[in-house]
């Protein structure tokens, strides 16, 4: 385990979202240690409003930690260029519980967008993509069974088929982490299944390192190999699947408790 | 209690005692009030436009239109011609009205730039919609001379006061979702716009900019009146020299052309969307 990469550490990470009219801030996210290896599957829990799309964001430079450090495939997140920050959402793909396609363009059209971040801005704007990207979205899609929706417009698909979509343009990335917030809560049981099987087949075959937002605690059991659990912003276990507890499970989906549940870190 | 989930909604509490809303007496005064300015002001514009019941005669409306009667159609290859100039008048004065809103669209849009450009350009935008086309076309009749070309730049400049508004409306209206999704791999800004921004706005664009050709066509009509170009001059010249007959063909001419590119106008617009 020790020789592996880490990609991802962060240290006493805080994020604070700018005050809003009438409404005291508390950190989104507060005292956020941990680091993230090579070839994870890490699923993060808690209840809504935890933090976890908050976390998510910040590994991208979505959202700003406030304080702490973050460093994310060896780029300092929080001080580096934009031009480093696109290099490390290229290699660093998300797929979004919303989909976050774009609707009036063709499944191809949406997963060759995952080719952007490696062409320049010229041939991006006028869509002149290179053959080989083209061919290997239409792969890519084919591969995770829309062979018969390729050229339809997003709008006009399901779903289930959105999401693969979605998946589709986060391979065409060809990235080493995939960051997935609540990738499935939109579909059902067997959809669910489906995303997170392609998710874990690609961590298994391919070295991928996934992070995965769930809020389905057997869910995550089942797929993850390490469990990040937070709690209005704090990490309140940090482990492997089998160490989560009932009571801990019990401190951090119903509030009784004052922080002091323990956090055993691997 | 007479909650019982049994009971079917319509089924009211017969001794519940009904309370009417409270009006206060500055309420009624409130109403007066503002009765009394509508009047005032009713009273006022009366008064300025001379409305007197003597003027509007029958016989002297019968009279006007009996002398417009039949058009003459000797003139309408005249008048077609000139009505295909404000056709062209209108189509460039949109294009370049178009082309020119979309700068003035996203820095106008609280989405894309800082909060201090965006309130300087819609000024700017309000400003250019407040003088009316007429004005724009006899500055510009000044500035590069008679004819098509200056209603054409009035034409442009119009435009712009309100396909300018329109297109930041739209920009401000997209779901940032899909930009965050485009931002996400990778690609830069620029990019993003391509991708996440155009294609949400293009459609809300080019039916904005057909509405945008109707009114222009029509309003583009009376440019000829200050020699700006087109069917405009027909207008005046048969006005002035009571030709009422060759006045009513121009008149029917543009009545079959708004009517025509309004339908194919409104039926593309629904096509786009
Ligand atoms: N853009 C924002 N501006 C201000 N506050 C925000 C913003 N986004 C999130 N927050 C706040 O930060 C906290 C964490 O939100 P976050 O979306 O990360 O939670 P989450 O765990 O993903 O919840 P859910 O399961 O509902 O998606 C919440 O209190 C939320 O209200
Ligand atoms: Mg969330």
């Amino acid at each position: 385990m020790t020789s592996k990469k880490k990609l991802i550490k962060a240290e006493q990470l805080e994020i604070v979202y700018p005050k809003r009219k009438g409404s005291e801030t508390t950190p989104a996210l507060q005292d956020i240690s941990l680091t993230v290896e090579e070839e994870e599957f890490i699923a993060v829990i808690g209840k809504s409003g935890a933090g976890k799309t908050t976390f998510l964001r910040s590994l991208t430079g979505f959202v700003r930690p406030s304080a702490g450090k973050l460093v994310v495939n060896d780029i300092d997140v929080m001080r580096t260029s934009k031009k480093k920050i696109y290099e490390l959402r290229r290699n660093v793909a998300t797929i979004y519980q919303s989909f976050n396609l774009v609707e009036r363009m063709t499944a191809l059209d949406n997963a060759l967008c995952g080719r952007l971040g490696y062409i320049g801005n010229i041939r991006g704007l006028l869509g002149l993509f290179p053959k080989k990207d083209k061919e290997f979205a239409y792969r890519t899609l084919v591969d995770l069974g829309l062979e018969d929706r390729v050229h339809y417009r997003v709008d006009q698909l399901s779903g289930g088929e959105r999401q693969r979509v979605a998946i589709a343009r986060a391979l065409v990335q060809q990235p080493q982490i995939v960051l997935a917030d609540e990738p499935a809560a939109s579909l059902d049981i067997s959809l669910t299944k489906f995303v997170l099987n392609t998710l874990k087949d690609l961590n298994k075959q391919n070295g991928l390192t996934v992070l995965v937002n769930l809020h389905d605690i057997e869910l995550a059991k089942m797929y993850a190999t390490r469990i990040i659990a937070l709690q209005r912003g704090r990490i309140v276990f940090d482990g492997e699947p089998e160490k989560l507890t009932e009571d801990l499970l019990e401190v951090i989906y119903n509030e009784y408790e004052h922080g002091e549940a323990s956090k055993s870190n691997e | 209690m007479s909650m019982s989930t049994e009971k079917p909604l319509n089924q009211t509490n017969k001794n519940t005692i009904y309370i009417p809303p409270k009006r206060s007496f500055s309420h009624y005064v409130k109403l007066l009030l503002i009765v009394g300015v509508v009047f005032l002001l009713h009273y006022w514009s009366v008064r300025g436009i001379e409305v007197n019941p003597d003027r509007i005669s029958f016989e002297r409306t019968l009279d006007f239109l009996s002398r417009t009667f039949p058009p003459n159609w000797e003139v309408t290859q005249t008048v077609m011609g000139a009505a295909l100039e404000t056709l062209q008048i209108a189509i460039i004065g949109t294009t370049g009205g178009a082309i020119l809103s979309i700068p003035f669209g996203f820095l106008a849009a609280s989405n894309i730039v800082h909060p201090t450009v965006r309130v300087c350009v819609r000024t700017l935008l309000n400003t250019i919609r407040s003088i009316p086309l007429i004005l724009y076309a006899l500055f510009f009749v000044v500035a590069v001379g008679l004819g098509p070309l200056a209603g054409t730049l009035a034409t442009v400049i119009y435009s712009v006061g309100m396909l300018g508004k329109f297109y930041s409306e739209a920009i401000e209206a997209i779901d940032p979702k899909p930009v965050e999704g485009i931002l996400s791999t990778g690609a830069s800004k620029l990019k993003a716009l391509r991708y996440g921004i155009i294609p949400q706005v293009l459609p809300h664009f080019i039916a904005y900019t057909f509405y945008r050709f109707e009114l222009n066509f029509r309003e583009a009509t009376i440019l000829g009146l200050v020699g700006a170009g087109g069917i405009g001059f027909y207008i005046t010249l048969y006005m002035r020299s009571f030709e009422y007959t060759r006045l009513a063909t121009v008149t029917f001419i543009i009545l079959v052309m708004v009517v025509v590119i309004d339908m194919l106008s409104s039926y593309l617009r629904k096509k786009i969307t």
